[in-house]
């Protein structure tokens, strides 16, 4: 990951949420990671039990670089067993649902169960699906799921915001995931919802279960959760992040 | 204690110029107002002070241990004791504190009781303060002063000196200090407390920092020396609420709180005093819950009683709650310092319907509670003495034990017909004196 400034900042505080995590069916290897300006580095485990790596750049400087090699090895076959935390039952800042989206729910239960479908979340995921379009640009990082639904349009962030949204109004407790896919580029999002007792990945982007090449870095009540980078620096400059991804199986 | 009176005039002088103010912030103005001393104290013998210190050291212990129960394994919302809705849909349920053990495991280092005495006698707790509970300072300055204008009221009554509070402050920061420097953390001038930031940090040997005085650095907390060295921090005693104190982990925007520190204090190597999350505890809705806490974790009955409660939450109290909406007070749980307060019997009966309606809409909002008719104390108005509505704020200092300090925050409200108290509706105060044996 590299942040460039427009002009030098200093007293960079960041905390980094890109390490991929110990847990389910996901365990984390050899991990070697390491920034540029040379810095110390610490590393964290958050409330919601992500692996976070903080620490400070206090001199002067135009980009900041991390950059992190490991090996993961996933097997997802078996549900992993664990307690739920009862905070994925409630909205969140991002995923309050309006009348619009209750209205949506309504519409999907009708199909429940019908045509061979599944449970309510396989539903809720084939709609989406079906009535929401890929289309990068058209919503941000700020977009809540309700804003997004109301434009019917967006990238794998908001798909997983309104299914999530969806998922909890329905009772299903469900939470926010960020991670990468086998293959080369950015980072993606996706849902986990808790079914008897598991968590089990939804990838409502691609309107499929998640399988062995989705390597989990975070989760969370939503994408503020999960920000891969959050900081702060003095400097009368802006920021633009670059994320590059290799996943090779 | 009735020679106080002719001092009157001198100690607010006094007070004024200390700069033991009030600020407020209404329609996005700040304004500072005076917090107007009454002489006549407040007294409560040794023996129902031994009462209330029985009670309230049982109350927060059983509200450190509620907390500390909320951010790890949930037992007492896994036993249907609190429903998991008023936990978790709280704005003061904080997920980033999940799984935090603080130092010593103490979460409300400093705890504001507040309780008011009803004509019965019974004293009842009107609602818990264990974030940032302010107060504390001005009957300590008060005392200073009215033992300089009478020295010798002081030596023919016989009592508790509450000028040990700074020690007791000290002695609570040094237990929880995880190695280094106390400071007290203020976000400035422009604070409502701000006089009570500094006068604490002065007698307590704190250090008195500004969010830009403090720095993370490899996953500790140092103060910035003019000049010199770095010193770490083993003890925050933050006086600025928990949305602001980080923008990494809180609050993106925010300019007054320090970058990394909820990062140090997870890793055990600063105390946050009082520890971020205490939210949580001190709403609203939870008081209802208070003396069930009590009983789950201390297996005892509650000492103090609660103000009779109704949760509109629960069917039978909303039915309970619409049906004498005339006679109750309404609160709004998400509301604090005095505001969304409403009582039934001041509304129209439009106006009661409304509020009906909204209550219906959103019981999970709003308690309400039976109007405690409590004494009156008397405040010197011109040449006489008038009687007041007043309540008490205890502080509660919980560290290597739990203890009441032996004084205390009396509020008392200037409007004749009021029961609002709050310094921040231009209530004043009196110093609370505890006979000693």
């Amino acid at each position: 990951m590299e942040l460039t400034f427009d002009a030098p900042v200093a007293e960079h505080h960041f905390a980094f949420r890109c390490l991929p995590m110990t847990e389910g069916g996901q365990t984390c290897y050899g991990l070697q990671y390491g920034i540029e300006p040379s810095g110390l580095l610490c590393e964290i485990t958050d409330g919601f039990g992500n692996r976070m790596c903080t620490g400070e750049a206090l001199d002067p400087h135009d980009s900041l670089n991390l950059r992190a090699e490991g090996t993961v090895y996933v097997d997802r076959s078996e549900a992993v067993r664990e307690e739920l935390h009862p905070l994925f039952l409630f909205p969140s800042a991002y995923t309050a649902a309006d009348e619009s989206l209750r209205e949506y729910l309504r519409e999907c239960r009708l199909l429940e169960g019908k045509d061979g479908r599944r449970n309510l979340p396989f539903c809720l995921m084939d709609c989406l699906f079906r009535d929401f379009s890929y289309v990068p640009g058209k919503t941000d990082i700020h977009t809540t799921a309700a804003q997004a639904w109301a434009g019917r349009q967006g990238v794998c962030q908001d798909y997983a915001h309104i299914f999530v949204t969806l998922c909890r109004l329905a009772g299903y407790p469900a939470r926010y995931v960020a991670g990468m896919m086998v293959g080369e580029g950015a980072t993606h999002a996706w849902a986990e919802v808790y079914i008897d007792g598991a968590w089990m990945g939804f990838d409502p982007t691609h309107n499929r279960l998640t399988d062995d090449t989705y390597i989990k870095l975070s989760h969370g009540r939503d994408f503020g959760d999960c920000t891969i980078d959050r900081g702060c620096f003095k400097g009368f400059a802006s920021q633009r992040q670059n994320i590059y991804v290799k996943v090779e199986d | 204690m009735f020679e106080l009176v002719d001092h009157t005039e001198n100690i607010n002088r006094l007070l004024a110029r200390y700069g033991v103010k009030f600020g407020i912030y209404k329609n996005h103005e700040f304004h500072e107002q005076l917090f107007p001393f009454d002489p006549l104290p407040r007294v409560i013998s040794a023996e129902e002070f031994d009462f209330l210190n029985r009670g309230l050291s049982q109350r927060v212990n059983a509200l450190n241990l509620f907390l500390a129960d909320v951010y790890s394994e949930k037992k007492i919302i896994k036993d249907g004791v609190i429903p998991a809705d008023f936990v978790y849909s709280s704005k003061g349920y904080l997920p980033q504190c999940e799984k935090i053990v603080p130092p010593g495991k103490i979460y409300s280092h400093i705890s504001g009781i507040d309780l008011v005495q009803g004509k019965d006698k019974n004293w009842y707790i009107l609602e818990d303060n264990l974030r940032i509970p302010s107060g504390a300072s001005y009957p300590m300055i008060a005392r200073e002063l009215t033992r300089r204008a009478a020295p010798a009221t002081f030596s023919r009554t016989r009592i508790a000196d509450n000028r040990n509070y700074a020690v007791m402050l000290k002695e609570t920061l040094d237990y929880v200090n995880t190695g280094g420097i106390n400071v007290v953390l203020t976000p400035g001038r422009y604070n409502a407390a701000f006089f009570e930031h500094s006068y604490l940090a002065e007698r307590s040997g704190a250090v008195l920092a500004m969010p830009q005085d403090l720095l993370v650095e490899n996953n500790k907390l140092y103060y910035r020396q003019y000049g010199g060295r770095n010193l770490q921090v083993g003890a925050v005693y933050r006086r600025l609420s928990d949305e602001y104190l980080d923008p990494l982990c809180f609050l993106p925007e925010s300019l007054i709180g320090v970058p990394g520190i909820m990062n140090v204090y997870r890793s055990g190597n600063v105390a946050i005093v009082n520890a971020p999350g205490n939210g949580v505890a001190d709403d609203k809705g939870i008081y209802y819950f208070v003396p069930h806490m009590i009983k789950y974790y201390l297996g005892e009955e509650a000492i103090l009683k609660n103000a009779p409660t109704y949760l509109a939450f629960y069917e039978k109290d909303r039915e309970f709650i619409l049906e004498h909406l005339e006679r109750l007070v309404v609160k709004d749980v998400s509301e604090a310092g005095g505001y969304g307060v409403i009582f039934g019997r001041d509304l129209t009966k439009e106006k009661l319907r409304e509020l009906a309606e909204v209550i219906k809409a959103e019981p999970r909002r709003f308690i309400a509670q039976e109007v405690i008719d409590f004494i009156d104390l008397g405040i010197v108005e011109g040449d006489h003495e008038v009687p007041r509505k007043a309540d008490l704020r205890a502080f509660v200092l919980a560290g290597k034990d739990t203890r009441v300090w032996p004084s205390g925050l009396t509020r008392f409200s200037r409007n004749p017909n009021s029961f609002v108290v709050n310094s921040s509706q231009g209530g004043g105060f009196k110093d609370t004196w505890v006979l000693s044996r």
